[in-house]
């Protein structure tokens, strides 16, 4: 793993060195004293031995996490690891958010400070251990040179040191002297073993549960600051696209604006308050020139060169055996394709920064996943030198992807703003509408996949042929490190390890730079490869006449590492009933799939009533490895199925010209209250290394769903949202 | 245009300098830092800004302020006292929250619901509770948060009966 840098986090760093985690853990003091020296160690207020961790005189615990909370639970659950290793009393324990700083990279991302792919859990579980047992080791030392004793024969509970003779020490007194220890080196340090853990493996309620049901004001666009003006942007409709002509004066005019000002996105209306700033926007009156906007497609020409492109194979993913030479000579080729159109984030919170420039840098408050490029962007905009920008990172109302845009979008045009309108000498937030989000322009790529297999007289693949085709949002981006030999692996998850045993393979991609641009959504590519390849396998079941469940079982069978994959299957047909009889227009779908790690099987139970879909039940069993937060996981699970059922039943973003067509909630419907099937989770207990939660159950969903409907009536939607086959739901 | 409004949020008397036509919601989170109350769509359909208009869950961001003028206005902040609401106990222990971000208007759209309906079928909790959208999907775990609540009402208006 990547040393990302063992700088320190405060200015005054008393200790420097990676000495103790994977990643390289800063070490350094921060002292709450501005001015401090080092000889003052000792009546500073707080212990922070780590990047990770900040101990206080009174015993507070503080678990200061890279990773942005955007509901996933990540802060509680690093809060846990943290918290159980270091023997805190976990009433002491809180979490906050970590400054920009390569001490949190993420060694999956290149050493970026970026909340991606489920990643949080499986990079920091090892180095939060080995943070709290490094101040653990420090807080003991401490104690037991105050009683003379050997460290070995004191023990930790509770937020406290006890001596053999059962003495006890706090935490909070030792900070003054643990202060002035140096960490053990990462080898000295003594994990627990998992029989001892007291805090990971119990459900904890999330630490910012009170504060997100009284409404205090903790995201991005409740930030703010005295003086502080608000802007909002009529924006390109198409990238390319040119100012004509706008009617600066009469926005200007309108109550409360402040500026006008064009930027690179469009036009910007700075306002005292976000309605003035609204009111000033529409009466703009923009007119565009897209003369220069180059291609403006539709996206049924978008599918249509898809479609094209996917008669030929493209770069190579996989490849084994002969899939060529046997689906040549084989008698019975069965070749399919599925559809996935562009689908917009739409997180609850619409985006929104807000930048202030001060004499010493620049201070950027939002919800971000990726604060190294939002660190970078602010300050090459506004040019200061980025070790002047401070990023404050706030909860996310949702995410889902967007909010970690390869090009930090809205931190840019935010710093545009600014460095616009500087005679203000204002701080400014920069707020989207809910169409400007809808129509934003960074979407889930639009993926068509073909499927081709040979199969024998006794139904099984013998062969297996996938070209999907999908624009990808790493190449010529920041995350272009995830693209090998013209691949894009986020493209491909999925289907290049194909769990079915099929003697010969192949998987291709291309990767045409035309039509919306993308960004990765909630559970990427595995969104489309799991509906395409879930889709076809129930499709070559149904047609060879074997029961889904058990053609799947026979498919994976015999290799050793499908064993878990089994077992989710076997425990979500189980708990589903699978096999029970159902009355007429009912029908049950099963999808499992692999999400880069965590196993899931899904088995959906529906109602067809006409062109009426009702889905009932949803049961998921998963397997995630060690499970920190068995209640988080759960609530992760619930909320992927009723995210992923909002794309299978609705989701659609059209281009028309170029543009989306779609904009607000009537148009992009999301799943509502009412139409939410009944979700039962069965989490596996595992010994394994913990693996991601946050998307793992999103891309069975679909297939599940679909595969349901089929075997209710016979009728197989091989596109996406259910709502374009004429079906209601 | 900037005309005086008279406002009674959460039991409180506010002069605020607004124009008529200004949502109540950028009223509430733009000139008087309440910002618990969120923006969602604007337009009515997620039901994020969703408040209490003399006890009813209305949609701030499509409510003209003028409208609020002598009437009382009831946010998330003025939800619980100095003790949460129960709905606010129940969503903690059942653990409702994810991102969070519509809950203030899941919660009010809730409270509207009991405040008015102690006992609410299914079907009525759906008609409610359908106007606010989580894209997080917390919906089983509101459901079922509301349920425990409406129980427990029900079970204390019984023992009160006997």
């Amino acid at each position: 793993m990547k040393d990302v840098g063992s700088r320190v986090i405060s200015r005054r760093s008393l200790l420097a060195g990676g000495a103790c985690g994977a990643v390289a853990l800063v070490v350094g003091f921060r002292l709450t004293e501005a001015g401090g020296t080092a000889r003052r160690a000792t009546t500073q207020a707080s212990f922070q031995p780590h990047a990770f961790v900040r101990i206080t005189t009174d015993g507070n615990v503080t678990a200061i996490i890279g990773p942005a909370e955007m509901g996933q639970g990540v802060f509680t659950a690093l809060a846990m690891v943290l918290a159980d290793e270091l023997d805190a009393n976990w009433k002491d324990v809180t979490a906050e958010a970590s400054p920009a700083d390569p001490a949190y990279g993420n060694p999956l991302f290149g050493g970026l400070q970026a909340t991606n792919a489920s990643t949080s859990i499986p990079v920091f579980y090892d180095s939060m251990r080995h943070a709290a047992a490094a101040a653990k080791a420090m807080l003991v030392s401490a104690a037991a040179a105050r009683w003379g004793v050997a460290p070995s024969a004191c023990r930790t509970s509770e937020g406290a040191v006890f001596s053999p003779d059962g003495s006890r020490l706090a935490y909070g007194e030792l900070v003054p002297d643990a202060s002035k220890l140096s960490p053990p080196p990462k080898e000295a340090l003594r994990l627990k073993d998992p029989s001892e853990f007291r805090i990971i493996g119990r459900s904890m309620p999330r630490l910012e549960g009170r504060a997100k049901v009284t409404g205090r004001p903790i995201y991005g666009l409740d930030v703010d600051l005295p003086h502080m003006l608000t802007a909002t942007v009529a924006r390109k409709p198409v990238p390319g696209a040119r100012v004509k002509s706008y009617r600066r004066e009469t926005a200007l005019r309108s109550p409360g604006v402040r500026a006008v000002v064009e930027i690179p996105s469009g036009i910007a209306v700075v306002a005292d308050h976000f309605w003035a700033a609204l009111q000033g926007r529409q009466k703009l009156s923009v007119e565009w020139d897209l003369s220069a906007a180059g291609e403006l497609l539709s996206s049924e020409e978008v599918e249509q060169r898809y479609r094209a492109l996917a008669q030929s194979p493209g770069a190579v993913a996989a490849h084994r055996g002969e899939p060529a030479l046997e689906l040549a000579r084989a008698q019975n080729v069965f070749e399919r394709e599925y559809v996935l159109p562009y689908i917009a984030h739409a997180p609850m919170e619409p985006l929104n920064c807000t930048v202030h420039e001060t004499p010493d840098g620049c201070d950027v408050w939002l919800g971000t996943q990726y604060q190294s490029l939002d660190k970078k962007v602010a300050a090459k905009t506004l040019g200061v030198s980025p070790d002047r920008v401070r990023i404050h990172t706030q909860y996310l109302g949702g995410s889902f992807g967007r909010r970690g845009s390869p090009d930090a979008d809205v931190v840019k045009e935010t710093a545009e703003i600014l460095a616009a309108v500087r005679a203000l000498k204002a701080p400014i937030r920069n707020v989207w509408t809910r169409e400007d989000d809808i129509r934003g322009g960074l979407y889930r790529p639009m993926a068509l996949n073909r499927l081709r297999a040979s199969v024998g007289t006794d139904g099984f693949p013998t062969a297996w042929a996938h070209t999907i085709v999908a624009r990808s949002p790493c190449i010529d981006s920041e995350f272009a490190f995830l693209v090998a030999d013209g691949v894009d692996a986020t493209n491909v998850a999925g289907a290049k390890d194909l769990p079915y045993a099929v003697a010969n393979l192949s998987v291709d991609v291309h990767q045409p730079s035309f039509g919306a641009s993308v960004q990765w959504l909630r559970a990427v590519g595995n969104s489309s490869t799991c509906f395409a390849i879930e889709s076809f396998i129930d499709e070559l079941a149904h047609q060879g006449g074997h029961d889904p469940v058990e053609y799947r079982r026979q498919l994976l069978d015999g290799d050793s590492k499908n064993a878990r994959l089994l077992q989710v299957l076997e425990l979500a047909a189980q708990a589903a009933n699978w096999g029970d009889a159902l009355p007429t227009g009912r029908g049950r779908g099963v999808a499992v799939h692999d999400y880069w790690g965590t196993k899931a099987a899904q088995v959906a139970e529906v109602e067809v009533k006409g062109d009426q879909v009702r889905i009932d039940r949803v049961t998921c069993a998963i397997d995630c490895g060690l499970v920190v937060n068995p209640d988080g996981v759960k609530a992760q699970v619930e909320g992927a199925i009723i995210f992923a059922l909002s794309a299978a039943l609705y989701g659609e973003i059209a281009l028309e010209n170029g543009a989306a067509k779609q904009s607000n909630f009537d148009d992009y419907p999301l799943l509502r209250f009412d139409a939410t099937p009944q979700i039962d989770v069965v989490l596996v207990p595992s010994k394994e290394p913990p693996s991601g939660i946050g998307e793992a159950a999103v891309p069975h969903a679909a297939p599940a769903v679909f595969n349901a409907i089929f075997a209710a009536t016979g009728r197989r939607v091989r596109r996406l949202p259910l709502i374009r086959d004429g079906m209601k739901a | 245009m900037g005309s005086d409004k008279k406002l009674t949020i959460n039991g409180r008397e506010h002069v605020v300098p607004a124009p008529d036509g200004m949502p109540l919601l950028w009223v509430l989170r733009d000139l008087l830092k309440l910002r618990g109350t969120k923006f969602g769509c604007g337009k009515a359909l997620c039901g994020a800004c969703t408040v209490h208009l003399d006890g009813v869950a209305v949609r701030s961001c499509v409510l003209p302020v003028e409208r609020a003028v002598g009437k009382s206005v009831r946010t998330i902040e003025g939800l619980g006292d100095e003790r949460l609401h129960p709905l606010q106990d129940a969503w903690l222990d059942h653990q409702v929250s994810q991102c969070g971000y519509c809950q203030s208007g899941q919660l009010m759209a809730a409270a509207s619901l009991l405040e008015r309906n102690p006992n609410p079928t299914s079907a009525e909790i759906d008609a409610e509770m359908s106007g606010i959208l989580c894209r997080c999907g917390t919906y089983p775990r509101i459901r079922a948060a509301i349920l425990s609540v409406a129980e427990k009402m029900m079970r204390a208006a019984g023992a009160d009966a006997s």
